[in-house]
């Protein structure tokens, strides 16, 4: 077997068993589609050109006959603004992909594909293949999901009833494990949650993780402008 | 198949958009050198992105979110990760019926 394969394996090995939260999404997205008066091909044509669940349902939510072209854009783009920090930062573990294998992992960029790239950056070099592994099983489940929930979407009236909203969080939960044990996590996180929360209470409940992720990356770097002047001060 | 033209139209700005959000990753760090404590603060992005999603839903839901957030916690800390969603998704399903 070779090397590309083995990890291409690795990535799926490790996709597999999350797969039923885009499932879950993808049905409820094309359900949502189809309610607010898409075809099942334009929902998933959608679906398979903007990728992104979180900014498509958000779009969906302010989407009426006539569009309000802006709003939807706006709309989708303020959801997946954390695409750009997630970009930024699996980058520099990207660098020695190909121009055309590191524009394929950013164009494509999900949330599993990410965390388990930068878990798997803790122990070991991330490599094209493994990435791969990850976004193609979710990929093509996106756009099937779509499409399956466009046409089937009736059969479920309510989807928290089945606690599947929770499933993307509870991914979440158990990807940030490894984290904990860096130095300077526990301030860090400390930042992020409570800005995060105070954002959504306050009102902005699409930019919430963006606006919480730069206060935690602010406090990562005071703590180093401390231990700067600490080590410079004897 | 029906394809309306305009609403073709919002999802290719839609789909350009969110592609934009991607690539803009990338200008962002050929902008800046990144070193001493820029570094430190992109070094922060993963915990960071990680909580700001985490705990508005854990924390300023509700009661069953928060314990069942607990309960997927110390799953993961044992259990494979497939295990470990379920029994969030599980325990949140129980809760929600138990105490709304």
């Amino acid at each position: 077997m070779t090397a590309a394969k083995q990890e291409f394996l690795d990535g799926l090995r490790l996709v597999l068993p999350i797969l039923v939260a885009p499932v879950s999404f993808s049905f409820i997205t094309g359900a949502i589609s189809v309610q607010k008066g898409l075809s099942a091909f334009e929902a998933t044509l959608m679906s398979a050109t903007v990728f992104a669940g979180g900014g498509q349902l958000l779009a969906l939510e302010v989407w009426y006959e006539p569009q309000a072209w802006l709003l939807v854009m706006l709309a989708a783009v303020s959801i997946n603004v954390r695409f750009a920090l997630q970009a930024a930062s699996v980058q520099r573990k990207i660098n020695h992909f190909t121009p055309v294998q590191r524009w394929l992992t950013i164009a494509t960029l999900n949330d599993p594909a990410w965390g388990m790239s930068e878990i798997r950056h803790l122990s070991r070099q991330v490599s094209f293949w493994f990435i791969f592994g990850i976004t193609v099983p979710i990929y093509l489940i996106w756009e099937f999901g779509t499409l399956a929930g466009a046409l089937l979407g009736k059969l479920i009236d309510d989807p928290t009833k089945l606690g599947l909203d929770f499933a993307f969080v509870g991914i979440f939960i158990a990807l940030a494990l490894p984290f904990w044990k860096r130095s300077g996590a526990v301030p860090v996180a400390l930042a992020s949650g409570s800005v995060a929360i105070a954002a959504k209470l306050a009102g902005f409940s699409a930019m919430y993780v963006f606006i919480g992720a730069m206060a935690g990356v602010a406090m990562a770097g005071l703590l180093a402008a401390r231990r700067a002047k600490q080590v410079q001060t004897p | 198949m029906s394809v309306d033209a305009n609403t073709l139209l919002v999802i290719i700005g839609m789909a350009l958009a969110t592609y934009l959000t991607r690539i803009a990753g990338l200008w962002l760090l050929q902008l800046a050198n990144v070193r001493g404590r820029a570094r430190s603060a992109m070094d922060a992005l993963p915990p960071a992105v990680l909580m700001a999603v985490i705990a508005p839903t854990v924390l300023a839901t509700g009661l069953a979110e928060t314990l069942a957030a607990a309960v997927t916690m110390l799953a993961a800390f044992r259990l494979p990760l497939l295990v470990a969603v379920a029994a969030g998704v599980a325990s949140v399903v129980g809760l929600r019926a138990l105490i709304g």
